[in-house]
């Protein structure tokens, strides 16, 4: 069938036509007192073409696009956000509903502040969304189209599927050298782009907007980040970050000065005006104000969001002799090569993931055990074919069992979270023979099967057994139930987990359910998580910060290992573990300055 | 503006325009088929022919799942898209037979009456219809500060006499195409009267309501203050006259024109062999524009043309 659409060459440079030109060509401003006026010779030139050659449209359908240009303009001008009825739809497709703070905020950072602005939200009141919601703004409103949104390495794609599924905001990846120049949005690691030689091509950039998350990270002037962000060129400018200051009032005044120079002043001006001790601040009304020309903060509960609960239920399970002996043996294994290489080798890595996988399940430590041989370490082959040969004869997984007999006190959709896909196999075999719809959710998925396993799960599927490199950047609210079949050693992973269903968004309390076996580590970690740093029932916001601050962002897990390894007494661990969770603890309060209070009241 | 009226005419007419016929299923609820080519235009490449059931109602859109078309819906912005895509460039014409010619006659009569010293009357000898060449730009005036404020604006140049006027006709009544009958001949080259178009506009906006810009120019003004106290008694004045420069580059306010579309548009002309009797004779011509009411008197041998004063 032949098609009738009359399509026709664009002529002028109106509207999408002119976007797609990198440079239309303006004459010399006019001036015109209090501003200057610039018309397009590219659209007249276009013009004058497309006469000489004749190329007439429909009058009808030039009439029709003329209406259609009324009336995208008249969408254009609003009094409020064009934003949230253009994304009404969307919003209603995926759940997402914005909060009045969200919207407000959106709204503070655009009309009064011009752009440019921190947000600086308390964890977990979604700065994401006002920092998306903001892009989405300006784009609809013609103001930006070359974006740099600059992130940790690890927020990458979580930024990716936020904006594509809450803004229908497609943003690239940064890969290469060429995306900088030819990616319109762009999200890119802070650590990538502030080297040479890509700084080099970024600071030749105009960029319309720029977005820093964890945006703390800039505090100090004199790191190489800072300066690499200060020489960006950017019209609109947020920066992301729960914990603006922490405990000197240069580090507020260097991020301030990085979004606005001149806000506060030069340092100098700044010190004596401002500073009574790095910690104090002088004049406190009047740095308010300032702040809030600039930053904007919400704290939860304060006409915000409140959280629903979080409700934790232990269930401990006890494992078969035969279980506990192999559990035993190779702990003991573990413990013997590592006190023979030493905590700090390369070879404590694969000891510590076969411990948590020990925790986990037999099939997945089998694995771990399996591939070990494979790579011949020469000083534990016996000892290995001998555990491998005493694991794959166990048949028996009482995890399993008590699984089981939980799943059948469920009446309501539930997420199994695991580390270890071994397990999710073996979970989802005995979960479908008990005769339950179970689908399977992992890092392996391309993003199309994710979105399409989350529908299954949302309308068909009773459980999802997922591991945790699958969850990221996907939210399951429809979800109130969380089954942890093994726990993870780092609490980041944990709230990761919880934060799948327990956000923005859930209007159910959120019931946790940990399997823990009697007389393993795992014992020792829920007593670390649960008992000492209360993980499960609070949420820790600053946790990431927390961990920074501590240095232990990357090596919770070793350091966990090391008290492991280096007591043997149930009571020894204990004691470790409570120095370790009081320094988090401490962390917390450290984190916590007395400077934030002027964020906070202003 | 009545935006979702405005909507639905917007839909319908594009539809009707591709000769699909949206057909209503359920009240309030229509239903087209979308070929491939057209899928396509409005769901990217990879899109197949397809019913398309659509409303503008949001509560119908929830009961029976169809797409609603409404104020920033995705539906509309990508009809939008398509509908925009078209007809940058078109021409059309004003037959004459949308006004009325007795009337036309007898006022030109009476107004030269009117004007004449002394008791006159006027024959009219002949009638030569002709059409008058204009260019009619739609502009996008965009004001530019921290905010953007777009407005349409619309103007036509007179491609002999570079007059340049609104268009005081609705479009709907012009016909598609060049006219059957004589043109002027234009003077103007497409760049002139481009030319004077801007020109006109730069005009307008001079004396239009400039507080958006004292206003942003005030905030700029702020701006630069804080930036120089930031450096003040620093050695880097060439960062600071770099960022001073940004600074003007991306708040100073300014105004872009840009051509949206435009249009060749031939408008009639009603040109009279008169002649007038009284104290002398003479033979002489008028020519009436019904876009400006004028009417514009010429002797028979060029030399005295006179002008009447325009309504």
């Amino acid at each position: 069938m032949e098609s009738l659409f009359p399509l026709t060459v664009p002529l002028l440079s109106g509207g999408r036509e002119l976007q797609s030109d990198p440079k239309p060509e303006y004459s010399e401003p006019i001036s015109l007192g209090k501003f200057s006026v610039q018309f397009s010779q590219h659209g007249l030139k276009r013009l004058v073409q497309e006469i000489r050659q004749r190329r007439f449209d429909d009058w009808e359908w030039f009439l029709l696009a003329l209406k259609g240009d009324e009336l995208s303009l008249t969408e254009r001008n609003p009094t409020k956000l064009l934003a949230l009825e253009h994304l009404a739809d969307l919003w209603k497709k995926v759940g997402v509903i914005p909060y009045p703070h969200q919207i407000k905020t959106a709204e503070r950072a655009i009309n009064e502040m011009r752009g440019q602005a921190i947000l600086a939200d308390e964890v977990g009141l979604g700065k994401t969304i006002e920092a998306g919601l903001i892009l989405k703004e300006y784009i609809l409103r013609g103001l930006v189209r070359k974006c740099l949104i600059l992130t940790p390495a690890s927020l990458a794609w979580q930024w990716y599927s936020e904006l594509y599924e809450k803004f229908n905001i497609i943003a690239g990846i940064q890969r290469t050298k060429w995306d900088w120049t030819y990616s319109d949005i762009l999200i890119a690691s802070l650590d990538t782009a502030k080297r040479a030689e890509h700084a080099s091509i970024i600071h030749e950039i105009q960029y319309d907007m720029l977005i820093i998350d964890e945006a703390h990270k800039l505090r100090n002037s004199s790191t190489a980040a800072f300066k690499f962000v200060d020489r960006i060129q950017k019209k609109f400018c947020l920066m992301l970050t729960a914990t603006p200051v922490q405990n000197d009032l240069k580090e507020l005044y260097n991020l301030i000065s990085l979004l606005k120079p001149g806000q506060l002043g030069s340092y100098r001006s700044f010190r004596a005006k401002f500073m009574q001790d790095k910690r104090t601040a002088k004049n406190p009304e009047e740095l308010r104000t300032l702040l809030s020309q600039v930053l904007i903060r919400n704290k939860r509960g304060e006409g915000t969001v409140q959280f629903t609960k979080r409700i934790v239920h232990p269930i401990v399970v006890t494992l078969s002799p035969a279980e506990q002996d192999l559990y035993n043996e190779i702990t003991a294994f573990i413990r013997a090569v590592a006190r023979r290489v030493g905590t700090s080798s390369n070879l404590i890595l694969p000891l510590i993931t076969l411990q948590r996988e020990v925790c986990s399940s037999f099939f997945a430590a089998g694995m771990t055990l399996q591939k070990m041989l494979e790579k011949q370490l020469p000083e534990a082959n016996p000892v290995l074919v001998q555990l491998l040969e005493r694991a794959v004869q166990i048949r028996h997984n009482s995890k399993c069992d008590i699984l089981e007999q939980l799943m059948a006190t469920f009446t309501d959709k539930v997420i199994i979270f695991t580390e270890y896909r071994a397990t999710q196999d073996y979970i989802r075999y005995r979960l479908q023979q008990a005769g339950y719809t179970t689908v399977g959710f992992d890092g392996r998925l391309s993003r199309g099967k994710k979105e399409w396993i989350k529908q299954q799960f949302a309308n068909q599927a009773q459980v999802m057994v997922s591991t945790e490199t699958g969850g990221e950047g996907l939210n399951f609210q429809f979800c109130n139930t969380i089954v942890n079949f093994d726990l993870p050693w780092n609490p980041m992973r944990l709230e990761q987990r919880i934060g799948r269903v327990h956000r923005l968004g859930q209007t159910r309390d959120v019931h946790i359910y940990n399997l823990v076996t009697e007389h393993t580590i795992e014992e020792h970690i829920m007593y670390l998580l649960h008992k000492k740093i209360n993980m499960f029932q609070e949420i820790i916001g600053e946790l990431d910060a927390i961990l920074l601050h501590l240095k232990l962002d990357r090596s919770f897990e070793s350091e966990l290992m090391r008290i492991f390894l280096e007591n043997d007494e149930k009571e020894e661990i204990r004691r470790e573990l409570d120095k370790f969770g009081e320094r988090i603890l401490q962390g917390k309060q450290q984190i916590r300055s007395p400077i934030m209070d002027l964020l906070e009241e202003g | 503006m009545n935006v979702d009226k405005n909507i639905a005419e917007l839909v319908f007419t594009f539809f009707r325009l591709l000769r699909k016929e949206p057909l209503e299923i359920r009240r309030g609820i229509w239903q087209v088929f979308l070929d491939e080519a057209l899928a396509k235009e409005l769901d990217g490449w990879r899109a197949k022919e397809r019913l398309f059931q659509f409303t503008f109602d949001r509560k119908l859109a929830d009961a029976y799942g169809a797409e609603l078309i409404t104020s920033g819906s995705y539906r509309l912005d990508t009809i939008l898209q398509a509908v925009q895509k078209q007809a940058l460039l078109s021409r059309a014409h004003l037959p004459h037979d949308r006004f009325h010619e007795p009337s036309i006659r007898a006022s030109m009569v009476q107004r030269l009456s009117g004007s004449a010293q002394y008791p006159t009357r006027f024959y009219v000898l002949n009638l030569e219809r002709s059409f008058s060449p204009y260019l009619w730009i739609v502009f996008q005036i965009s004001r530019i500060t921290h905010h953007r404020r777009d407005t349409l604006y619309s103007i036509s140049v007179h491609l002999c006499t570079g007059r340049v006027t609104p268009l005081p006709i609705s479009t709907q009544l012009f016909v598609g195409g060049p006219p059957f009958g004589p043109v002027q001949r234009r003077v103007l080259s497409y760049k002139q009267a481009y030319n004077k178009l801007c020109r006109h506009i730069g005009e307008e906006l001079a004396v239009q309501d400039q507080t958006w810009a004292e206003e942003a120019h005030e905030a700029l003004e702020a701006e630069q203050r804080k930036l120089a106290s930031f450096f003040e008694g620093s050695m880097r004045q060439d960062e600071l006259a770099a960022r001073q420069r940004a600074l003007v580059e991306n708040y100073a306010p300014r105004v872009l024109v840009q051509p949206m579309r435009g249009a060749l548009l031939y408008v009639p002309n009603f040109c009279y062999k008169l002649m007038e009797v009284g104290q002398t004779e003479r033979v002489f011509h008028a020519t009436y524009d019904p876009l400006t009411h004028e009417v514009t008197s010429t002797e028979r041998d060029q030399s005295s043309a006179k002008r009447s004063s325009s309504s």
